[in-house]
């Protein structure tokens, strides 16, 4: 199951990148959807070096300091820290890696975590009950600065009963806390003891329990990592070593991959994918449900009034942005989840309707409203050209104006705090929907960035966070989904497609939480 | 000949100093600031205002900027709160890299340029300078961000010479280093053959035309050893001039480059630190690339005198 991994992931799956592709066909070696060639990959071979390109590069290797995403840190993170636990993207069910169990048996309120015996980090410390509580006091400090810190503070505290059991207090009862947990930082414990040494001394030699260790960093050039003799689930890692570099370029990606220069690519980028399977590269893709979303700001006008949200959504075609932004590839994200998730049902969140679109224009123009707004938009190819499309959709209308404004990552950041703008693009994917979409969409929630607040949706959204049981969360999501289509919070654009394209020889690609690819599966076929 | 050097180091000084304040100024403009890049979208107002205070960001600026040059002047440019590294630490890092890229591209420009110009200036007008004019135009039209895709598309991809990515050091095999450098430098390239070219050409036409050139044909001197003995050296002033202007532009511009082909040098730098407003790292890298390039300027026209014996004689008189 996928949720939540802070609004840094979804800031930057809407910053750097676009929309996904989901192959229909399920899939052998990965958790995913798969498609491409992966019938001969027989049993698993040690040895080699796989080339890995990933979207970006974490600005630090501290694990509290980066994310848990296929568009953020994953990849690296997985590889020095290793897991707690993973989830299987299809059914949600998760899975116990360094972790044994994370069980609750009051609806939410206290977990307990239990960890493997005899886990070590590579500086020889216990990776025990104290270095979690030590790593996850950390993520919930404000003076961290961790981007995971929302889901972090859902504690309220922890305990540590022995050296292998944990005890976590909720703040208020978060029964899927484990999807929570999974699918952010909070799944990567580092040594305290290298932590404590400063930030400097820890990006020169980062410490966990991982499958591999740092050999090399050059920033924006590589990672370079060797295989962890010690790691506790041998024989993996079937490589020797991996070396990752960033690649954020859509085209230089695909080039890269298709000319023989790498061996995996984490993609994100609906034509790459499209390219990728046409040509015979395997590819595997998480589905995600919800996606990215022009956020409409509820707080002010034009958004304040619903009728504006509302007929800017009737006005706008996917299929047309689809055409200029993707070339025609991409997926639509008309319900709020996809069709493989249990909460799914077929209530559409937009639907285009050009006439009642221009009737509402008119109405709001004769109150004295008329729609006008400024798409404050990231400076990526994919992402002005979204705002341009909408622009160039919109000017069929009458009583509607549309200013499109590039603003860069930074500048993005303050309008989070601030709420200067009038619509911008944001991210929700999640497989379970705990813990993004509540904060997505909740009235309190810092990240619900159209500031839409009402009552009904509030309820629902906490009780889909309480509910022990599954029919009570598809009740509470089922309403969740209605309020959604009514109050027209955003637009959503398209499902995002975290996805991994793999050389013909590669093999062991599995994805968990938010598109996150293990490391310790991979091998090449000789 | 103390003083005129005392004056220029002055001189550059303030250049430096003006930079680095304008360098200041601008992004204090600029919305948004490092600490809420730092601390990610879901920090509350108190945590940044509490990080800003930290790094001395709510004092006024002209204050922010005193502290950082005194530190700066005894050497110490600070640590990038983005990164934490220590920003010399970074600038050393990624030095090899642009200082080759910028090297080898201006090796490249000069060679091919001199060729050409050469070729030209022989019989201007003829088919052969008309023909090298108008490659000249199409490699000064065409910017590194055109070049670098379709040099791609063409040397890594249809014929799989080169990598389309990708670093590796010199210190890791000179193979390897230069098979990724060639693409980039090339990219960098085409535009500052068609600029030396097209100067150099005008100032070998001029200096073709002078009386000791014509002397020098009149006692017999073949045409080749009129050239390069008689008319290059000369003719090459405004070239050197160029060259050393460009070698420092070079050095803080390749930015376009280094992030088309994914190569870890001051450019990409400069640039993440830009988009993430982390100024100390702008500062200390600005105020490098101004030094290096008033450097270079100095030593541009130091060389005069090497290169050209009037200039001696001028300077001893």
């Amino acid at each position: 199951m996928i949720r939540r991994h802070g609004r840094f992931a979804h800031l930057a799956a809407a910053c750097g990148t676009a929309l996904l592709l989901l192959s229909t066909a399920c899939g052998g070696a990965g958790s995913g959807t798969s498609s491409g060639s992966t019938a001969t990959a027989g049993k698993p071979v040690s040895g080699g070096t796989a080339r890995v390109l990933q979207l970006s590069e974490p600005r630090s290797l501290d694990p509290a300091l980066t994310g848990n995403s296929w568009v953020t840190g994953g990849f690296v993170g997985n590889a020095l820290y290793g897991t707690l636990m993973t989830n299987d993207t299809r059914t949600g069910k998760v899975q116990f890696k360094m972790a044994e169990s994370f069980t609750t048996e009051d609806g939410g309120r206290t977990f307990e975590l239990k960890l493997r015996d005899g886990l070590k980090f590579t500086d020889g410390t216990p990776l025990d009950a104290a270095a979690v509580k030590f790593n996850w006091d950390r993520t919930k400090d404000p003076a961290t600065g961790s981007y995971t810190i929302q889901e972090a503070s859902l504690m309220a505290s922890t305990e540590v009963v022995d050296a292998t059991t944990l005890k976590v207090t909720m703040v208020q009862p978060v029964a899927n806390y484990a999807q929570a947990v999974l699918s952010t930082t909070l799944n990567w414990i580092a040594s305290p003891k290298a932590l404590k040494a400063g930030r400097q001394a820890f990006d020169a030699k980062p410490v966990g329990a991982g499958p591999y260790t740092l050999k090399k960093w050059t920033r924006q050039a590589s990672i370079e990592l060797a295989k962890n003799p010690d790691y506790y689930d041998a024989p993996k890692p079937y490589l020797d070593s991996l070396t990752i570099r960033p690649a954020l370029d859509t085209k230089q990606r695909i080039d890269t991959m298709t000319s023989g220069g790498a061996d995996v690519a984490i993609e994100t980028n609906w034509k790459n994918i499209a390219q990728a399977t046409d040509t015979g590269y395997p590819t595997v893709t998480a589905p995600l449900s919800g996606g990215m979303y022009m956020a409409m700001n509820a707080r002010r006008a034009p958004f304040d009034d619903v009728r504006a949200r509302k007929a800017v959504a009737a006005a706008f075609d996917f299929e047309t942005m689809k055409q200029s932004v993707y070339n025609g590839e991409g997926k639509a994200a008309d319900t709020l989840f996809e069709k493989t998730s249990p909460f799914y049902s077929d209530i559409k969140l937009t639907q285009t309707n050009r006439d009642a679109a221009q009737k509402l224009f008119d109405e709001l123009a004769a109150d004295g409203k008329p729609v006008s707004f400024t798409f404050k938009t990231f400076p990526s190819t994919e992402n002005r050209a979204m705002a341009e499309s909408l622009q160039t959709q919109l000017s069929r209308f009458k009583n509607v104006d549309v200013k499109v404004k590039v603003v860069d990552y930074a500048d993005n950041l303050a309008l989070h705090a601030t709420h200067d703008f009038d619509m911008l693009v944001s991210s929700a994917n999640f497989i379970d929907p705990e813990s993004r979409l509540y904060s997505a969409f909740h009235g309190e929630s810092r990240a619900n960035m159209s500031g839409v607040d009402d009552e009904a949706l509030n309820a629902a959204l906490l009780k889909g966070r309480t509910a022990t049981s599954t029919e009570e969360r598809n009740a509470a999501y089922k309403t969740v989904q209605e309020r959604l289509a009514e109050l027209v919070p955003g637009i959503f654009i398209g499902r995002s497609a975290p996805s991994a394209v793999t050389g013909k020889n590669v093999h062991g690609i599995v994805l968990y939480g938010e598109g996150s690819l293990l490391p310790e599966q991979l091998w090449i076929q000789k | 000949m103390v003083l005129p050097v005392v004056r220029r180091v002055g001189r550059s000084l303030l250049v430096v100093l003006l930079v680095t304040m304008g360098v200041t100024l601008l992004l204090s403009l600029a919305p948004g600031s490092v600490a809420e890049v730092v601390l990610g979208p879901d920090a509350t107002p108190e945590t940044v205002g509490a990080m800003e205070t930290q790094l001395g960001l709510d004092q006024p600026l002209w204050g922010q900027y005193w502290d950082w040059l005194t530190a700066a002047a005894q050497g110490d440019l600070g640590n990038s709160p983005v990164t934490g590294q220590s920003v010399s630490t970074a600038i050393v890092e990624r030095l090899p890299v642009t200082l080759q890229l910028a090297a080898m591209a201006l090796v490249l420009a000069l060679a091919v340029a001199v060729l050409l110009a050469v070729a030209s200036a022989v019989r201007p007008g003829s088919p052969v300078d008309r023909l090298i004019n108008a490659v000249s135009s199409v490699f000064l039209s065409v910017p590194a961000f055109i070049a670098g895709p379709v040099l791609i598309y063409f040397f890594a991809l249809q014929l799989g010479w080169f990598p389309v990515t990708g670093w590796s050091p010199a210190s890791e095999g000179i193979g390897a280093n230069l098979r990724g450098a060639v693409l980039p430098t090339v990219a960098i390239a085409l535009t500052e053959i068609a600029a030396f070219h097209r100067l150099l050409r005008t100032d070998l036409i001029g200096t073709l035309g002078e009386d000791f050139v014509g002397a020098a044909r009149a006692k017999g001197v073949s045409g080749t050893y009129v050239m390069f003995r008689h008319a290059l050296r000369p003719s090459s002033f405004s070239l050197i001039t160029l060259a050393g202007i460009n070698l420092g532009r070079l050095i803080g511009g390749t930015v376009i480059v280094e992030t088309l082909f994914t190569l870890p040098g001051l450019g990409q730098l400069l640039a993440s630190a830009i988009t993430s407003r982390d100024v100390v790292t702008v500062q200390g890298i600005v105020v490098f690339i101004a030094v290096v390039y008033v450097m270079v300027n100095m030593l541009v026209d130091l060389s005069y005198g090497l290169i050209d014996p009037r200039v001696r004689k001028a300077a001893k008189a």
